[in-house]
């Protein structure tokens, strides 16, 4: 996968292989797999009961976030339709996309961390002792935040 | 939380006039006068670190909901960094709340605490 920023300030991303897409199509999977709490009541397990968090903001924010991870489906889902070749393609993320994307990114790694519990500065020689599906996670992980990386260098205000 | 409206069109005299016309006029209850004295007085916004959230990010959101100058920003977010929490911003509890809002928005862990 080659990732490009665009003169628009935007990015360009490159699909070469059948593997790239299966990644791409991940991160909303990812980011819907944190365990039985959702992101937005996570987040709220803070605030006081009389605040009515649960009531009031917890679903609008649950829309919020739901949102994010649409437009990064349709977007990979619209490239993978107009692509010829089943294990190739491209598409961009416009500028005004990139916060969604930048969320979506956030979501699937919040989520990971939480389920697998990767931890900050996880050394490469632990990542090899992990058993198979925590490698996997931890490598997607990794990929997550250097797109993030990548649109907070380019892309997002 | 009662009732969100825009940041920036929190109008705490409304509530005050709201408050005294009903005290004048008798009809104010002792439940609500308890739920007012109870979200009276100052109240902090507080930023708790996190494994996943990148500090340029953590910056960034700082600038965009708050206002705060680069400087000042990236300040906030190593006494996040550093300490694991910091408190980011003090005042009424309207716009507090809006402000967790917005940071929760951005997926930051953010929470409410009365002042001492």
């Amino acid at each position: 996968m080659k990732v490009m920023p665009t003169l628009e300030k935007g990015l360009r991303i490159e699909v070469e292989t059948a593997t790239d897409w299966l990644v791409l199509e991940q991160i909303a999977t990812d980011a819907l797999e944190g365990g039985i709490e959702t992101l937005p009541t996570r987040l709220s397990a803070l605030m006081d009961e009389e605040s009515e968090w649960d009531e009031i903001v917890v679903p609008e924010l649950e829309d919020f976030f739901t949102g994010q991870l649409r437009v990064v489906r349709d977007t990979i889902h619209a490239a993978q339709q107009e692509s010829t070749d089943p294990a190739e393609g491209m598409f961009l993320i416009m500028r005004a996309e990139g916060a969604q994307w930048y969320g979506a990114l956030n979501q699937a790694r919040l989520a990971l961390e939480t389920h697998y519990r990767f931890g900050p500065g996880e050394e490469v020689n632990e990542v090899e002792s992990f058993p198979p599906p925590k490698r996997s996670a931890f490598i997607r992980s990794q990929l997550y935040c250097a797109l993030q990386s990548v649109l907070l260098e380019h892309v997002l205000d | 939380m009662r009732k969100r409206r825009a940041l920036g069109s929190v109008h705490l005299s409304e509530l005050s006039v709201t408050i005294t016309s009903k005290i004048r006029a008798g009809t104010i209850t002792e439940k609500e006068e308890k739920a007012s004295t109870e979200l009276a007085g100052t109240w902090n916004v507080l930023v708790f670190d996190d494994p996943v959230n990148l500090m340029e990010y953590v910056t960034k959101v700082f600038q965009k909901v708050f206002g705060y100058p680069r400087e000042r920003a990236e300040d906030l977010m190593m006494t996040v960094h550093i300490a694991g929490k910091a408190l980011v911003w003090s005042g009424a509890r309207e716009p507090a709340e809006l402000y967790v809002q917005q940071l929760h928005s951005y997926q930051l862990h953010a929470s409410l605490e009365k002042a001492q």
